[in-house]
């Protein structure tokens, strides 16, 4: 038999009645014996299932069988129809296929005055029923498309089912048959039960092909028939024998005769299905993405009931959930003894675990969209939602475009006038502002450049105080302004007044206070608490002051404005739902012209990202990432640029960077030391100053009572910063993380400090969370790989690091397993921190809690997970292999996450005392006691905290008092 | 109508005659007001506006709609006018040379066969139902449909080609109005007398309307098997209609298999659109069709530029310069006819690689008509930003969407690059 492979598989629509490629399924016998015994039946299912092809093929069956058939096709009649035109297009559909066009044209022109409903069924009834000598079979394909009709079409169905009802009554109604096809699941059709056709039909499943259905595929590739079926076979492990995937396949094998073994066919598969390009490319592939990836609130649960599916949890396949249904619909599973699993393998490879958690990240942001629009919006198409959105966008962006535009002209004009006005312009000048000891930070810059306002320390009692003194005239020019602690300071556009943010015993809020000295009390003009100097940072321009708060205690930031003239507040920005359990957006600053704001927005632990935004309340527009903190930010008085201070080289290094407003990469500016932070410019006089603060972490070793003896030492030192260590589980080593090369990276020591070499080479900070193997030979640690930590493994003698996880997500905080098989991580695909595991040799992650989880640590005995969550105090405990999730231990305050340490008997912990006095305290898990420890010489805990394996040592990087000196680049272009 | 040089750009500083007003600019490109001013609006006629005057003055240069003009795809009314004469300081023995734009004359010398030009005959010949022909703008589209159709009358079809470009924004504005322009435009062709006006009933939708047209009066009228072109598609996509239009002609593909011997089964609808649309369309995957045979447009492979060099009588003689060439623009058919163009006319390939990716140069039409695409666009021109500036697109769904409008190129986000160097540079002149 020759066949010609370019026709005898079919890829798109319906196959012929004829096709030599048909595979007659269960469903073919089931679907021709129910519609000719008169049953109403509904094919819903996946697309490229084989429905229409199914369909056509029944329909020469039944006229073979001298009944009647006729096909509806819905997007044949169109969607922008009125609801008389829909009706009378059904009608029209069915006068061609049944050769009575103009019959049903003139009676339905005849009966005018009925209600198009109405004016259907009764046609059904005259028309149709009357006539019709023989049975009927009516068959309503693409019936999703009603959905997309602008009109309601619940009644279309329960006429359905009224037709159905009075086949007792009326016996010309029982020649009637109805059969519908589409993607749909009934509820989305008809919601209420009591009328809906769908549960009085017979629901014809179709499934894949079975291997013996399939084999006759084998007679089109064109080969001797042992080589045939062996291809067939490849082809069907790939494919699983899916109607489409399967036709597609096939006919590329069938139409490269040089395909002769499974390597052969695998590549066709790859090409196909499973590259990136094609991904993009392949209809199936994209409509299964399409389903999963709904724009309504559901995408969140799809995507966790196929994640569940992937990892070969067991999933039961409830006909009552809507969620399976929709993840039924999407063809991505099929039911199997009751269970969900993935329907074939080219589905589970390019819907693989990275593809999913990569997705689940962004899911909550896409639910949170639909939450987020006007309830009015909602129920219209989703299709003018989005360009309504898309509108906005680009308004927004065509001003920022013109604005950018505008300060690029201006930004040439200083330029111009250093190269062509000035003689010769002086190289700017860095000098230093300040030099008291203790901090001296937050500086803001006056308007006219002449005069700065900072936060400093009050010579008489050490307290926190408002100052403002003069550029040039050094400290005497000092005055002081306000005491206590308050938040950076901002000029009024006139230079008269400071504002900021301050708790004092009267209240706390936002004050105005005048900038020469007159009044140190000032005047409340919004009462709120800002506990969090970085998050109270004001701007002001004209008679508009730019603030941050949560939008409620403990959450997420946005940017508020408050209009002085009327006190009125409102809402500037909205950070994306995946801010949760991070700082949101704060630092708002005005660009000079009063248009845009800049700010920053945490929506990820660890992640800072620089934003600019029209205050329109426009989508903010993203301008720098790479940089986990951010600590000040300032415009050039042209608008054109952005200075700001960034840790952007890695660990605690803040340096000043400037980007264009129109966006690019960061530049730093040479003029600033490292260490800079809190960036001002002056509107006039090209001052900028900042922030240089000295600091230093160096890991000390404090003896634990009655094990350990002698006093506090600094262990581990250098002039950059050493903290984060691990003890072996020897307790003859000491990982720890050091800035000391310059990044932050992983270095080793002798338990006592000495021979301290340099383990880890990334060149990437940061670099962190050495965590040793249960055996000593390996260590587990974080690290930046391109936008996000990743964890990673090195052999604990040095060696090439090896990296275990691969999501588009931070994950962080490594910790091994007893058994050394486990390492857990805490990571945060749903933009909530969780506890996760990844096999130690390499392979899928899997998540271990499910209600917020951060750094954690198996018991001795290997039974449970100890674990902290983020922004809330405490300890939290978990059955290795699953279980509740329950808290044994709440900290009298909120240290950082991990800053804790495990024994078999209790847990070490850095925190405060009544007196706020900083130290180590341990909680007994037998008395349920909590008993200080030992005190901190100075300074504060950074990072996490060890305990030697003997118990005798705590081990914990602490700070030095630090000091901070305000520093003017003089000249500054 | 006056086409200087022959549809060759004037270069240097004359930008032409300059014209004062809309009046003056419709009757200089022989239309209504309000379609130059939509093809300002749509399509980047390049109009300038009086800064610093009351809204609404402009003025244009001459040249510079002229080469506008030779520069636009699939713009039928004007192509047949455009003459083909040879340019006086044009080397003799080489081949005159055909305005650019548009379909290639059927007959020239420098249309280069692709494999897509034989999958498409092998379509027409097997009496497909659809053939898509999708590419991003200038990759030969219109050429090879003419080129498709041709063979098919040839072989005996009746042959019908429906430009969508040259309908006005009227008969675009509904499915009803489409219709009825589309079915006045196969009448006029086939010389049909029944009318799809009088036909027309609004108690039925546009779509059954149309059906009925179109079953009854033109494959009625139409013994054997029908091609039917519809050229410049992509101009429905986006609009509210479109998932009609597009929903009938795959239900009248799906006739076919369930009734063989329906006059449908002699339908070919042979449909041609551009990929830039995709801008315009945030759902990427929002494709007309998933039926039919598809045939996507690729650039030029080296072995087919050689070609292309020995047509215009190889100016580019060593596989050297052709490379030099192709890390310029790429595979892209239409830059590569305007170099070969240039090299011809006496130009050296260092000039042409310093002229390429001026705002006057000789690519300047089609590189600003790229520029006026994505300025519509402006939520896509920061991830443009990143892209020339070396960082990767920032997001999946803008790379999906500048990659098939044929201005990125790419596996991945990640690895996303400007589609060739004079993009990348004239990107970065403007945009940066």
């Amino acid at each position: 038999v020759t066949v010609d492979p370019s026709t005898f598989y079919v890829t798109g629509g319906a196959l012929a009645g004829d096709a030599a490629s048909y595979v007659e399924r269960r469903a073919d016998g089931e679907l021709f014996e129910a519609l000719g015994a008169g049953e109403f039946c509904d094919i819903l299912t996946a697309r490229q299932m084989g429905k229409s092809s199914l369909m056509v093929r029944t329909v020469a069956r039944l006229r073979a069988r001298a009944v009647d058939a006729a096909v509806i096709d819905l997007t044949a009649i169109g969607l922008n129809v009125t609801v008389e035109q829909w009706y009378k297009g059904l009608l029209t559909e069915l006068g061609q296929a049944l050769d009575i066009e103009a019959v049903a044209d003139a009676w339905w022109k005849a009966h005018a005055d009925l209600a198009p409903l109405q004016r259907w069924l009764k046609a059904l009834r005259e028309v149709l029923a009357a006539r019709q000598a023989r049975p009927l079979v009516i068959f309503i394909d693409e019936i999703d498309a009603v959905r997309s009709l602008p009109f309601r079409t619940g009644d279309f169905f329960a006429g359905l089912r009224e037709l159905y009802n009075r086949r007792a009554r009326e016996p010309a109604f029982g020649r009637l048959t109805f059969c519908m096809l589409g993607v749909a699941s009934p509820s989305e059709l008809i919601a209420d039960p009591d009328c809906t056709p769908f549960n009085v039909g017979r629901r014809i499943e179709l499934t894949d092909f079975l291997p013996a259905e399939a084999s006759r595929l084998s007679a089109g590739l064109g080969r001797a028939p042992d080589v045939a079926e062996a291809l067939l076979d490849r082809v069907l492990h790939w494919t699983g024998a899916h109607p489409y995937l399967t036709q597609r396949l096939c006919q590329a094998v069938a139409l490269d005769q040089s395909v002769s073994s499974s390597a052969g066919v695998d590549r066709w598969c790859d090409h196909l299905f499973l590259s990136s390009a094609a991904r993009e490319r392949d209809d199936n592939l994209i409509f299964v993405r399409e389903h999963l990836l709904t724009r309504d609130s559901r995408r969140r649960a799809l995507l966790d009931l196929y994640a569940s599916v992937l990892r070969g949890g067991h999933v039961k396949d409830d006909p009552f959930s809507p969620t399976a249904g929709a993840l039924r619909l999407s063809g991505i599973v099929k039911a199997r003894d009751g269970r969900l699993q993935v329907r074939n393998r080219i589905y589970a490879r390019v819907f693989d675990e990275g593809w999913v958690t990569g997705h689940l990240h962004d899911a909550s942001a896409g639910a949170a969209d639909v939450a987020d629009r006007p309830r009015s919006l909602r129920s219209t198409s989703s299709g003018g939602e989005e360009r309504r959105h898309v509108s906005r966008w680009a308004r927004a962006s065509a001003l920022l475009a013109g604005a950018a535009a505008l300060s690029l002209v201006a930004a040439a004009a200083p330029w111009l006038r250093g190269r062509y006005g000035d003689a010769s312009p002086a190289p700017p000048l860095t000098v230093p502002l300040t030099s008291d000891p203790g901090f001296e930070e937050f500086p803001a810059l006056s308007p006219d450049g002449t005069e700065v306002a900072f936060v400093g320390t009050d010579a008489i009692g050490g307290e926190s105080a408002l100052f403002v003194q003069a550029v040039e005239g050094g400290g005497s020019t000092r005055r002081r302004l306000a005491s206590g602690p308050g938040s950076a300071p901002v000029w009024s556009p006139d230079g008269r007044t400071i504002a900021f943010a301050r708790r004092t015993g009267t209240g706390s809020g936002i004050y105005l206070i005048p900038a020469d000295g007159s009044n140190s009390l000032g005047r409340r003009i919004l009462a709120g608490d800002w506990d969090h100097a970085n998050l109270a940072r004001l701007s002001w321009s004209g008679d508009t002051l730019a603030f941050s708060e949560p939008d409620a205690p403990g959450g997420p930031h946005h940017i508020s404005l408050l209009t002085l003239e009327n006190g009125a507040v409102r809402r500037a920005t909205t950070p994306p739902p995946t801010a949760a359990g991070a700082a949101g957006d704060f630092w708002p600053v005005f660009s000079p012209d009063g248009r845009m704001l800049a700010f920053v927005r945490s929506d990820k632990y660890l992640t800072e990202n620089l934003y600019v935004t029209l205050l329109d309340g426009a989508s903010p527009r993203l301008l720098a990432t790479g940089q986990s903190r951010i600590q000040g930010l300032t415009w050039t008085p042209d608008g054109g640029e952005i200075v700001y201070s960034a840790n952007r080289t890695g660990g605690f290094r803040m340096s000043l960077w400037r980007i264009a407003v129109t966006g690019g990469s960061p530049r730093p500016v040479h003029e600033a030391d490292a260490d800079a932070l809190d960036p001002s410019i002056a509107r006039q006089g090209r001052r900028l100053v900042y922030t240089h603060a000295m600091f230093d972490t160096n890991i000390w070793r404090f003896p634990v009572p009655g094990a350990g003896s002698g006093s506090p030492v600094t262990l581990i030192h250098s002039t950059m910063y050493d903290y984060g260590p691990a003890y072996s589980p020897d307790g003859r080593r000491i990982a720890f993380e050091s800035a000391r090369s310059g990044e932050q990276e992983i270095w080793v020591s002798n338990d006592d400090g000495s021979g301290a070499t340099q383990l880890t080479f990334r060149g990437v900070s940061p670099t962190r969370s050495p965590s040793w193997s249960p055996d000593g030979v390996f260590i587990a640690f974080d690290s930046r790989d391109g936008d996000y930590d990743q964890i990673w493994v090195v052999p604990s003698r040095g060696g090439q690091p090896r990296r275990l996880t691969s999501a588009p997500f931070h994950s962080d905080s490594p910790s091994w397993s007893r058994d050394g098989r486990w390492i857990y991580f805490a990571s945060q695909p749903s933009g909530q921190n969780q506890v996760w595991k990844v096999p130690a040799v390499g392979g899928p992650p899997i998540q271990v809690t499910t209600h917020g989880g951060g750094a954690a640590v198996e018991s001795f005995d290997g039974r449970f997970l100890f674990y902290s969550r983020d922004n809330t105090a405490g300890i939290w405990r978990v059955p290795v292999s699953g279980g509740s999730e329950i808290q044994v231990y709440a900290f009298p305050d909120r240290p950082a996450s991990g800053r804790w340490a495990l024994t078999p008997k209790g847990v070490y912990f850095a925190g405060q005392d009544e007196d706020r006095r900083r130290m180590f305290f341990f909680f007994d898990f037998a008395t349920q006691e909590t008993a200080r420890v030992a005190a901190l010489v100075s300074g504060r805990v950074y990072g996490r905290i060890a305990v030697s394996p003997d118990g005798a040592w705590l081990l914990a990087g602490v700070s030095d008092d630090g000091n901070a000196d305000l520093k003017l680049v003089e000249g500054f272009r | 109508m006056a086409v200087p040089n022959g549809g060759v750009p004037s270069h240097g500083p004359s930008p032409g005659r300059r014209i004062d007003s809309w009046k003056e600019i419709a009757d200089h490109l022989r239309r209504g007001v309000t379609t130059v001013q939509r093809w300002e609006r749509e399509e980047g006629l390049p109009v300038h506006r009086h800064a610093h005057t009351a809204a609404g003055t402009v003025f244009a240069f001459t040249a510079e709609i002229d080469d506008w003009l030779a520069g636009r795809a699939g713009l039928s009314p004007v192509r047949g006018a455009e003459p083909t004469a040879a340019r006086a300081d044009h080397e003799a023995d080489a081949e005159p040379l055909e305005p650019l734009g548009g379909a290639i004359p059927l007959d020239s010398p420098y249309y280069i066969r692709r494999p897509t030009d034989d999958e498409f005959e092998r379509a027409v010949a097997r009496r497909a139902g659809l053939i898509l022909v999708k590419g991003a703008r200038q990759m030969g589209k219109s050429s090879l449909l003419a080129r498709g159709l041709n063979q098919a009358r040839q072989s005996g079809a009746r042959v019908v080609l429906t430009d969508l470009q040259a309908f006005g924004a009227d008969d675009v504005a509904s499915a009803g109005a489409l219709f009825k322009a589309i079915g006045r435009d196969v009448a006029a062709q086939l010389g049909l007398r029944s009318s799809i006006g009088s036909d027309w009933s609004d108690e039925d939708s546009p779509n059954t309307n149309f059906s009925r047209y179109v079953q009854r009066a033109v494959l009625g009228a139409v013994d054997g098997p029908f091609v039917w072109g519809l050229d410049e598609v992509d101009r429905l996509l986006g609009r509210r209609f479109a998932s009609d239009v597009f929903g009938l002609f795959r239900a009248w593909y799906n006739r076919r298999a369930l009734d063989p011997a329906a006059p449908w089964a002699r339908l070919t609808l042979a449909i041609a659109y551009a990929t830039e649309a995709h801008l315009f369309i945030s759902d990427v995957n929002q494709s007309p069709f998933n039926v039919g045979i598809r045939l996507s447009l690729d650039d030029f492979t080296p072995a087919e530029v050689e070609m292309l060099d020995e047509r215009y009588g190889s100016p580019l003689r060593d596989p050297a310069s052709r490379q030099r060439l192709m890390a310029l623009v790429g595979g892209h058919p239409y830059l590569l006819q305007r170099a070969f163009r240039e090299l011809v006319r006496g130009g050296s390939l260092e000039a042409f690689e310093q002229q390429a990716p001026l705002e006057n140069g000789p690519l300047g039409d089609h590189l600003r008509r790229m520029l006026v695409m994505l300025e519509r666009n402006p939520a896509l021109v920061p991830a443009v930003r990143d892209v020339i500036s070396g960082l990767p697109c920032p997001d999946r769904d803008s790379f999906f969407r500048l990659r098939s409008a044929g201005i990125l190129t790419g596996n991945t986000p990640e690895g996303a690059v400007p589609r060739c160097a004079v993009y990348a540079t004239y990107l970065r002149t403007h945009l940066l």
